[in-house]
């Protein structure tokens, strides 16, 4: 078990986006998560990774209490995550996007930064030497001096993974990686996500709408709607299961 | 030709370098909007005047002692102003920081009832002229050295990441709020620390040389330069001083007060030709990235 999610609650004013919300996640796992919009997936997200404070509930991670960290705190101590909406560092190269991620490796003081010491150097030339086998391995070392907003929609999305890879995570969050993507671009992802969960060893979590890319790649499959869970099991189980359906095509007394 | 009257300006453009760098770290680099850039510098112009006129026969030993201690002043009270007013952002701190900077100017104004050797708003007079074309450069040099070394490591690449996307800063791991205190209090010790310089080269201070159309000012170089380069900034400044000072030459003393009309035209000008600034983000020289 490395993340533990126990009565976790929060509402908007009056509107409760998530309701005793229980989840384990196991070590290794590729968990997904689905539901209708506006069911409260990337709420659960935002919750986890700190973003915002819950009202009730604890989120335990490796055992510790996550539950009131800041957001810096809680990637310090194992869990990144991607974005639904890509968030790039734009208007820099791609080299730098990943150098950016590199920083909290960094043990250097600032006083050695002004006076550029031999240390300061070292790191340096290290953290750099890292960046360059970190995008070889993503296929992005040939694009390092290209802005991130001039990349291709898919390779914006594979940058993203990789920057968030470069915080050395044991959990990683994906918001939705397949939006917006063509079907091409969505098999490349798949086999992204397949590739770097043996790399890397991690546990994933996934919030994903496209039903190919979800039960293609979970192991278990989390479903939400108005906030609660209302299913989970293996992806057949989930595919057949009537309040899923429901949830997905409107309840069974709306055709009558 | 060299003479006095061109090496103050000379000096002068060089104050006003070191405190547009400082607002380029805090603006430019963080994305922190600040329009009180000024009164910092006149916290530091007035409290290293105050050391240097009161302990004067200590000669250069004081000036050094008034410069550090200004540096350091500027910094904790900029830190301490900082706290409650970074939880703002934007335009919002934009006002925060105009209204610290009105309040710093009406103490001034007022400070003679207190200090009578600071002189209210009839000035600061008798400042010993420590501040000379060489003791200005060297500072100006060694900001630029400080500023870029920081930029490019581990701290700078933070204020960047900050600029760039707040929240994508969170999901790096870094302390968002911390960096930009951080970021605030070092710009604004520079302003300090110009203004230190600026007191001993003038040896005379008025409230209206920090006033909030001072901070303007200040934006103005920066957003002319371009954000986030300090290529930009410095070449700006200068321009900035230069030209201010060369239409005061050129122009005839009938029509002298329309230097304050030209002026303001050529920013328009540049804004609509180039408005990313003179240099947009880039560097020229030893300024440029190492990676």
């Amino acid at each position: 078990m490395i993340l533990k999610i126990e009565n976790l609650n929060k509402s908007f004013g009056g509107l409760k986006a998530v309701k005793n919300f229980n989840l384990i996640l196991n070590e290794g796992e590729l968990c997904g998560l689905i539901g209708p919009n506006g069911a409260g997936k990337t709420t659960v997200f935002n919750l986890i990774t700190g973003f915002y404070k819950p009202d009730s509930g604890k989120i335990i991670f490796q055992n510790k209490d996550i539950t009131n960290l800041l957001p810096h705190q809680i990637v310090h101590s194992g869990i990144s995550r991607t974005f639904q909406n890509i968030r790039l560092f734009n208007n820099l190269t791609v080299l730098e996007n990943i150098l950016f991620a590199f920083n909290y490796q960094i043990n250097y003081s600032t006083t050695e930064s002004i006076l550029r010491t031999g240390n300061f150097k070292k790191v340096e030339k290290e953290i750099k030497e890292k960046c360059y086998q970190f995008l070889k391995l993503f296929d992005l070392d040939k694009k390092i001096n290209i802005l991130a907003r001039n990349l291709p929609y898919g390779e914006m999305r594979k940058l993203e993974i990789a920057r968030a890879l470069a915080l050395n995570p044991k959990l990683l969050l994906l918001d939705e990686p397949s939006c917006g993507m063509t079907v091409g671009e969505t098999s490349l992802l798949m086999d992204l996500i397949k590739f770097i969960k043996e790399k890397f060893k991690l546990t994933i979590f996934i919030i994903e709408h496209q039903m190919r890319v979800i039960m293609n790649l979970c192991e278990r499959i989390v479903v939400m709607d108005f906030g609660e869970i209302i299913a989970e099991g293996k992806p057949e189980e989930i595919q057949n299961n009537p309040k899923v359906i429901a949830a997905y095509l409107g309840r069974e007394h709306a055709f009558h | 030709m060299i003479n006095l009257y061109a090496i103050q300006i000379f000096s002068y453009a060089c104050c006003i370098t070191i405190s547009a760098l400082g607002l380029n770290l805090i603006y430019g680099y963080t994305g922190l909007f600040s329009l009180g850039h000024a009164a910092f510098m006149g916290i530091g112009a007035y409290l290293s005047a105050l050391l240097t006129k009161s302990f004067s026969h200590y000669g250069y030993l004081i000036y050094i002692g008034a410069i550090v201690s200004s540096v350091i002043f500027t910094f904790l009270i900029s830190y301490l102003i900082a706290i409650p007013i970074l939880k703002l952002k934007s335009d919002y701190l934009g006002i925060a920081t105009l209204g610290f900077g009105i309040i710093v100017k009406v103490l001034l104004d007022n400070s003679d009832k207190v200090f009578p050797q600071m002189g209210g708003s009839r000035g600061m007079l008798g400042i010993l002229n420590f501040t000379n074309l060489p003791i200005v450069l060297f500072s100006l040099i060694l900001v630029i050295l400080v500023i870029r070394n920081l930029i490019y490591s581990k701290f700078g690449r933070n204020l960047i990441a900050i600029r760039e996307d707040e929240n994508a800063a969170y999901a790096m791991g870094i302390n968002v709020y911390k960096q930009r205190l951080l970021a605030f209090a070092l710009g604004c010790s520079f302003a300090g620390f110009s203004g230190t310089l600026y007191a001993h080269l003038y040896c005379f201070l008025h409230p209206s040389n920090f006033d909030f159309l001072r901070s303007i000012d200040l934006m103005l170089i920066i957003v002319l330069g371009g954000l986030g380069s300090m290529s930009g900034t410095i070449i700006a400044s200068f321009l900035w001083v230069f030209i201010l000072e060369g239409l005061r030459i050129i122009l005839p003393q009938a029509i002298l007060d329309w230097r304050l009309v030209i002026y303001p035209l050529l920013l328009i000008l540049l804004m609509l030709l180039r408005p990313q600034g003179i240099f947009g983000n880039k560097e020229i020289m030893w300024l440029k990235k190492e990676y």
